[in-house]
């Protein structure tokens, strides 16, 4: 829909009161004075709530009735309401991308409660920049991209296996990429599962089954992601497998690698067989446990909650009350004691499977950090600070809770998928709440002890959900992105350095050769429109809509204007 | 076997014995203590005298050092008041623990003076404070009804219970 | 309204004051008080040394209350309790349990039938007799008193033997009785505290610095008297104020009366009927400020 040139500017500007909010605080009328004598301004409205049903009407009848063909609204802040004035011009037949948000409550009337005229001062600055703008804007089209319906879940342990599964049996193509010669992951070493105490192979087993079953599956194992191109809907990847490198077609990825135990070598006086770590203890109780073990100590947060390891592991506790039952079942002489700083036994099965636990016999003893316990030959020595005194526990086995930690090529991966990880090296969502599955990149997926530690429960619901996030874009078989994009306005000064592209956070721009040389190119569905590479572009050959040189050189001289 | 490992399996079968103990007296709800401390927080008696402390006698029992307890003297410092355990969030009947462990301790020959004396003079009179003629007299004078100043049943009932314990 | 009285130890030897007004009270009031001759020990002074003999005791306490057909109404606090934790157990759990009891009963040609009911003379007024009813028999108006309750252990706690009388945690029935008089019942801290009378035999020391924290708080709180239930609490409060007041070096001279006491004085009783004579903490001044 471009503009005649020769139309007349007619812009419209709506200040909203917020209530008290904005109104409370700055002078109202001044502002409206102020806004009718600027520059193409043809109607000025000021509403009580510019967001409410009725001031979203007034908007649309003011571009109805007086023609206007530039909105701006001054009001609030455009993370919460900007879509909502857009899609109000746009209902009425107004491009939404000529619309301009103000905000006067957050950075005039908010910040500057006690200084009412300078406030309103500066809330005119801005409404005349915002004016200004407006003037320059042009019309923008939403951006479309077809999809391809091929998920590559990367990680064949119980997160990766539940996540194909459910991708798989919604229709759509799934590969999974397995590191080891086999699927199952962790799992393959887990004894039996708490609270409900099934066996972890059955659970395997099942879903390995229903995977080998699945036409609509590949697995890759021995495989690893070697390499990654392209953007959501639209990646290539290369998978190197134990019989060459495969270049495949995908349209999203969910990763699934799952986490490794810490190993905790010089630690409590670890040697893998009398003193052990869970894991190791899962192995041995799989195989039955060797009835001449009478005293069982074990000790919590080895390697963890300390300085270089400073998050909880979250599923140690549970492992350690589930296998301290277990060992009384197997073992009903067996004396257990749990050596713990703080017990995490969050829900209510943990909580009951812990009472069960007392129930049964199996012995707390708190013990601070500062203190910890000393393991030494057939005993343990721990420090009670209730009785202030030393107590010996005899001990057959010492078992010790380590923690889960990131992969060690978890920071590898994450340069080739470009998603971060956080201080702990663990994969990084894109919101804690309200994108806990996703990756700031689009097209991206996370699920399972990727991100932190977490028990099968807790993998398998992130692996729907994450499969359920993913399934999205394969439904839609198209994504639409927002048009406030990078674009290469002078192609003839882009000389093709790459300096952007190295830059672009999100791997949408790359070089490419064209009959005129080097230059760039926007993949415009990979781009986000942060700006970093206009802003770095020394030949000023990229611009980003509604953000172009114009218009923001405009908004500079309308403000040292005033 | 050298002397250092020889001393843990003393030390595992003290344990056992304090673990059979424990069992016979019925203590097992202890267990369920998570150590909330709110039995010592409500106890008067550890605030005056912190030697009694509910929650570590306890987990003195939950360590399989009930013995310990037993031979204590703090044991005896419990007035039997019950914040204890009408506060325990776990429900452990506290006060009902320390009373079954007094009872132990007494068995043992444990407890103090006053609180032998006590059961003496019960045992041989039926009234912690026995009445006398002297007695009666100064009930006669307020207008009282006169009470007996001997009482055979408590021989009786004693001596029955003695004698279905052999 | 007929209850067989259960006296205990302590209050026919050591508080005939509160036996005289609860007798009073309860002639005031139509209550017929029935002794019982035979009542020996409830059994709670051996509980922490041979429970199960001090269950027979209680066992055989309520045999004969129930052979007499009646109610037992109890003075002291820890009786309550003793008496009526065993009626409970042998009330509604298994009757293995009476049977067991019962053969030691056997040989003092007594059976216990296992339904006998124990309340304190403080839940009879309330429960039995009401509110209303003692309003009526108040003669005196006694609002220039300030009065401190002190509730006990025993009166409401192990609390599941008791039924759901009161609240242990918030109680209110002895602030409801005082009341009836007109007099002012005040707060202060740890008035739920243990009287510490249990740890006397053991350790004078523990016993007295318990004691001595809730006089402290009563005296600072400025109470004219301290107003309770229980022969065992009185024996602490009253009976040991001058040794705790020269074992500390503190000052208090502060009346504590039974609750009977009270009541009496409002329903016009004499003093010396009420044995107010016989309370170790002279009481006179405090009738100073009662109408006369």
């Amino acid at each position: 829909m471009p503009e005649k040139k020769d139309e007349e500017l007619r812009i419209g500007v709506f200040i909203c009161h917020c209530g008290s909010n904005i109104a409370g605080y700055l002078d109202m009328e001044a502002l409206e004075e102020f806004t009718k004598a600027l520059p193409h301004v043809v109607f000025v409205q000021r509403n009580l709530y510019t967001c409410s049903e009725g001031g979203i009407n007034e908007i649309k009848k003011g571009i109805v009735e007086q023609n206007l063909n530039r909105v701006v609204v001054a009001s609030c802040t455009p993370r919460t309401h900007e879509p909502l004035f857009r899609n109000s011009c746009a209902e009425v037949g107004l491009n939404p991308y000529l619309f301009e948000m103000v905000n006067i409550r957050d950075q005039c009337s908010w910040v500057h409660m006690q200084e009412k005229e300078d406030a309103t001062e500066k809330a005119k600055d801005l409404i005349r920049m915002g004016v200004a703008k407006a003037a320059l804007l042009q019309p923008q089209e939403p951006i479309m991209s077809e999809v391809t319906t091929r998920a590559l879940v990367l990680g064949g342990g119980i997160a990766g296996m539940t996540a194909a599964l459910a991708l798989a049996d919604r229709g759509y193509e799934v590969v999974i990429v397995e590191k080891q010669d086999r699927l199952g992951g962790m799992m393959n070493n887990i004894n039996k599962l708490g609270p409900s105490m099934i066996n972890a192979d059955e659970l395997v087993s099942q879903k390995i089954k229903a995977i080998d079953e699945h036409p609509k599956i590949t697995v890759f194992t021995n495989s690893e992601l070697a390499a990654v191109k392209g953007f959501i809907g639209k990646y290539k990847v290369d998978v190197k497998t134990g019989t060459g490198t495969k270049n495949i077609d995908i349209g999203v990825i969910l990763v699934a690698t799952g986490a490794s135990v810490f190993t905790p070598k010089g630690l409590y006086g670890y040697d893998g067989k009398h003193v052990i770590t869970q894991l190791e203890l899962e192995e041995m109780m799989k195989k039955g446990l060797d009835p001449s073990i009478k005293n069982v100590v074990m000790i919590q947060c080895v390697g963890s909650r300390n300085e270089d390891r400073p998050y909880c592991s979250r599923i140690c506790c549970q492992v350690a009350v589930k296998n301290a039952i277990l060992i009384r079942d197997q073992n009903p002489e067996a004396r257990v004691s749990i050596l713990y700083r703080d017990m995490q036994m969050y829900g209510v099965e943990n909580e009951e499977m812990l009472r069960t636990s007392k129930a049964r016999g199996v012995r707390y003893i708190n013990y601070s950090p500062e203190n910890p316990p000393k393991v030494e030959e057939e005993k343990v020595q721990v420090y009670h600070p209730l009785l202030g005194e030393e107590l010996e526990l005899p001990a057959d086995l010492v078992v010790l809770a380590t923690p889960l930690v990131a992969r060690e090529d978890t920071h590898d991966l994450s340069q080739l998928l470009r998603v971060s990880i956080d201080e702990n090296g663990f994969y990084l969502e894109a919101h804690v709440k309200l994108r806990p599955l996703d990756f700031a990149t689009d097209g991206i997926f996370l699920c399972g002890s990727a991100r932190y530690p977490a028990n099968v429960r807790e993998v398998v619901a992130q692996a729907l959900g994450a499969a359920s996030r993913a399934s999205i874009p394969l439904s839609k078989g198209s994504v639409v992105v927002e048009p406030i994009i990078s674009v290469l306005a002078n192609e003839d000064a882009c000389r093709g350095c790459g300096l952007c592209a190295a830059l672009c956070p999100y791997g949408a721009l790359e070089i490419r050769e064209t009959e005129k040389g080097r230059k760039v190119h926007v993949i415009d569905v990979a781009c986000k429109g942060c700006g970093v590479c206009a802003a770095t572009c020394y030949q000023h050959a990229l611009t980003i809509n509604s953000y172009t040189d114009d218009q923001v050189t405009a908004q500079i001289e309308a403000f040292l204007g005033g | 076997m050298n002397s250092e490992s020889g001393k843990h399996r003393v030390r595992a079968k003290l344990e056992t014995r304090a673990q059979e103990l424990t069992e016979r007296l019925e203590l097992q709800s202890v267990r369920s203590c998570y150590i909330c401390r709110t039995c010592t927080s409500s106890c008067p008696v550890t605030f005056i005298d912190p030697r009694f402390n509910p929650l570590a006698i306890l987990r003195m029992v939950l360590y399989g050092k009930i013995e310990e307890v037993l031979n204590s003297d703090f044991l005896w410092l419990c007035t039997s008041c019950y914040s204890c355990q009408e506060r325990c969030p776990q429900e452990i009947p506290i006060a009902d623990i320390m009373t079954k462990l007094k009872n132990k301790a007494f068995k043992l020959g444990n407890a103090p003076v006053g609180v032998r004396a006590q059961m003496d003079i019960i045992k041989k009179a039926g009234r912690t404070y026995p009445l006398d003629d002297f007695d009666n007299k100064k009930r006669a004078k307020a207008g009282l009804p006169e009470l007996p100043t001997s009482c055979d049943v408590v021989k009786t009932l004693f001596e029955s219970e003695t004698e279905s314990l052999k | 309204m007929k209850y067989a009285l259960f006296l205990g130890c302590t209050i026919p030897a050591r508080a005939r004051n509160y036996e005289l007004s609860a007798r009073r009270v309860a002639e005031t009031l139509g209550i017929e008080l029935i002794d019982v001759e035979r009542f020996v020990c409830c059994g709670f002074p051996i509980k922490s040394s041979k429970q199960f003999s001090a269950e027979l005791l209680s066992a055989y306490n309520l045999a004969l209350a129930s052979e007499a057909g009646l109610e037992l109404c109890t003075l002291c606090s820890s009786c309550t309790s003793a008496l009526t934790e065993v009626a409970h157990e042998l009330g509604y759990k298994d009757e293995s349990q009476l049977a067991a009891v019962n053969s030691h009963l056997g040989p003092l040609g007594i059976q216990y039938s296992g339904r006998v009911t124990v309340r304190h003379f403080a839940r009879i007024l309330i429960e039995d007799i009401g509110l209303e009813r003692i309003r009526k028999s108040i003669t005196k108006d006694l609002s220039g008193l300030r009065v401190a309750v002190h509730y006990g252990c025993h009166y409401l706690k192990p609390s599941d033997i008791y039924g759901g009388f009161d609240q242990p945690e918030e109680p209110t029935t002895l602030e409801e009785l005082v009341s009836l008089t007109g007099a002012e019942v005040i707060d202060y801290p740890g008035k739920k505290k243990c009287c510490g009378g249990p740890v006397l035999p053991v350790d004078e020391r523990v016993a007295l610095s318990l004691a001595k924290e809730k006089l402290d708080a009563v005296h600072e709180a400025g109470a004219d008297l301290l107003c309770l239930v229980c022969p065992f609490c009185s024996v602490m409060y009253d009976g040991n104020q001058k040794g705790i007041e020269n074992e500390f070096g503190v000052n208090y001279g502060l009346p504590v009366l039974y609750l009977t006491q009270l009541l009496g004085l409002a329903m016009g009783l004499d003093r010396k009927a009420l044995g107010l004579n016989m309370n170790v903490v002279k009481t006179k001044d405090l009738m100073k400020k009662i109408p006369e």
